[in-house]
């Protein structure tokens, strides 16, 4: 059975996730009205990619959200190739902890100095409120186009 | 520790350089004990056909004990002509060279200011020298693209003509390697063999960028940054003068631009976006043709183009 992954904590200036870790304390600089995180909707290949800056409030809903994942142990990976891919969350240039997330396709993958963590974001959830968070910063064609690749039932 | 040399002169020594870190070094030699087929031991049958110009790097244990460790004896040489298209012999010696770029101190370049930087390069430039190869693309050959086109005019009224084209290995660990180079980087670099950390765009770099995603229209843009249309040939002072693709998707809700290169295997490969460097379609197939691969919702074919030496990228 899956068990919830340890804690990731968003550190100084940013996105600082460290996964797999024990509790790491809190700079006065991650107070959670600090953090400014930034979500890349993964999907260009030649014109940049759509992004926007998480509130505070997302942000600490985030930290929330992926305190509460499973690793993922099974074969689940990321989509590649051209198109729709997923979502990235960075967290600005002072990361202590992971540099990058990648959410796609049932997984979240943490990547840091070549070394990456795997979790398992069951039904998608992540990936569709991370694509919530960009309602009215992204075309809304291409939004609705996500949100129904996102969530076929809808 | 493990000593590199850098197998590239004939009348003076050869640069060497150390990798001092043990970490790194373990890593190197990982690399060739789980890959043996990207090296060939120093003073095996291979060496007798080494030639002139760039023979490899050679990477040899400076301790008894570190080779050992991953049943390694000896020194081990990793050329590019052994490597050819093998992706982990190219992130080898890219990884490598970098390492190059990083060391205090070279023997055997005396003169360079900075010689780290000088020696990568030299190597780079050896390297890409040494893997290209200038090939004829003849109108109506179909070798280089697996069928016709009607993209491009080539109706049987056209005239023939043959131009020249140079064409590389497959190297996706130059940018698949280092983040900053694979998150700046998308298709019209890749494809352009041009590296700028820009995201770059058609037509920004003549300062007439597209202002809408059609095929005519980053054609239009393309073009301004110097490409040519296929077979409107360049002289040789444009090498090298890469053979690639252009295709859309025409939305209504997704709409982008993307572009792959031939490489010298004679398949195609691509960068979409800041993801990895591939030689795939979305069906996981190797791309023999852009045409008809699996290319998403890039559905519209624009054409061939030529790339060369003074293309305008930014």
């Amino acid at each position: 059975m899956p068990r919830p992954s340890n804690i990731l904590v968003f550190g100084a200036f940013g996105a600082a996730v460290v996964l797999g870790a024990s509790a790491c304390p809190q700079s006065p600089s991650s107070r959670p009205g600090d953090r400014e995180m930034r979500v890349e909707l993964d999907a260009y290949s030649g014109q940049p990619n759509p992004s926007w800056d998480l509130t505070p409030q997302q942000a600490e809903d985030l930290v929330q959200r992926l305190q509460a994942l499973p690793e993922e142990r099974g074969g689940g990976s990321v989509r590649d190739g051209l198109g729709y891919r997923g979502f990235i969350v960075t967290g600005g240039a002072d990361l202590s902890g992971f540099d990058e997330m990648v959410v796609s396709n049932g997984v979240v993958l943490g990547r840091r100095a070549g070394k990456t963590q795997k979790l398992a974001d069951s039904g998608r959830e992540l990936e569709k409120w991370l694509l919530h968070t960009g309602k009215g910063r992204v075309a809304n064609d291409l939004y609705d186009d996500i949100a129904k690749d996102s969530d076929p039932q809808d | 520790m493990l000593r590199v040399t850098a197998d590239i002169f004939s009348g003076r020594p050869n640069p060497t350089w150390d990798i001092q870190d043990e970490a790194e070094a373990r890593a190197v030699l990982k690399d060739i004990a789980s890959n043996r087929r990207i090296a060939t031991e120093v003073g095996g049958a291979a060496e007798s056909s080494l030639g002139l110009g760039f023979r490899g790097l050679i990477v040899e244990p400076m301790a008894d004990d570190l080779g050992k460790d991953f049943g390694l004896e000896g020194g081990y040489r990793v050329s590019p002509s052994q490597v050819g298209g093998d992706s982990k012999g190219s992130e080898l010696i890219e990884k490598l060279i970098d390492l190059a770029g990083k060391s205090p101190s070279v023997e055997g370049l005396e003169d360079a200011e900075d010689q780290g930087a000088s020696l990568r390069e030299l190597l780079r430039d050896q390297l890409d020298k040494g893997s290209r190869t200038t090939v004829p693309d003849q109108r109506g050959d179909q070798g280089n693209r697996g069928t016709a086109s009607h993209h491009e005019g080539t109706e049987e009224a056209a005239p023939e003509i043959t131009c020249y084209i140079e064409k590389s290995p497959y190297n996706p660990g130059f940018w698949n390697n280092d983040s900053t180079t694979l998150r700046n980087n998308n298709c019209y670099n890749y494809a352009s063999n041009k590296k700028t950390n820009t995201f770059a765009q058609p037509g920004r770099g003549a300062g007439s960028m597209y202002t809408a995603l059609t095929c005519p229209e980053v054609t239009r843009a393309s073009l301004a940054d110097g490409l040519h249309h296929r077979y409107n040939c360049f002289p040789d002072s444009q090498k090298p003068r890469y053979l690639v693709a252009l295709v859309i998707a025409p939305g209504p809700s997704f709409k982008d631009f993307h572009w792959y290169r031939l490489n010298s295997e004679n398949f195609w490969s691509h960068k979409p976006g800041g993801t990895p460097a591939r030689n795939v379609d979305n069906s996981n197939k190797v791309i023999t043709n852009p045409e008809t691969c699996n290319r998403g919702p890039y559905t519209n074919f624009c054409g061939y183009f030529y790339t060369c030496k003074s293309q305008k990228i930014k």
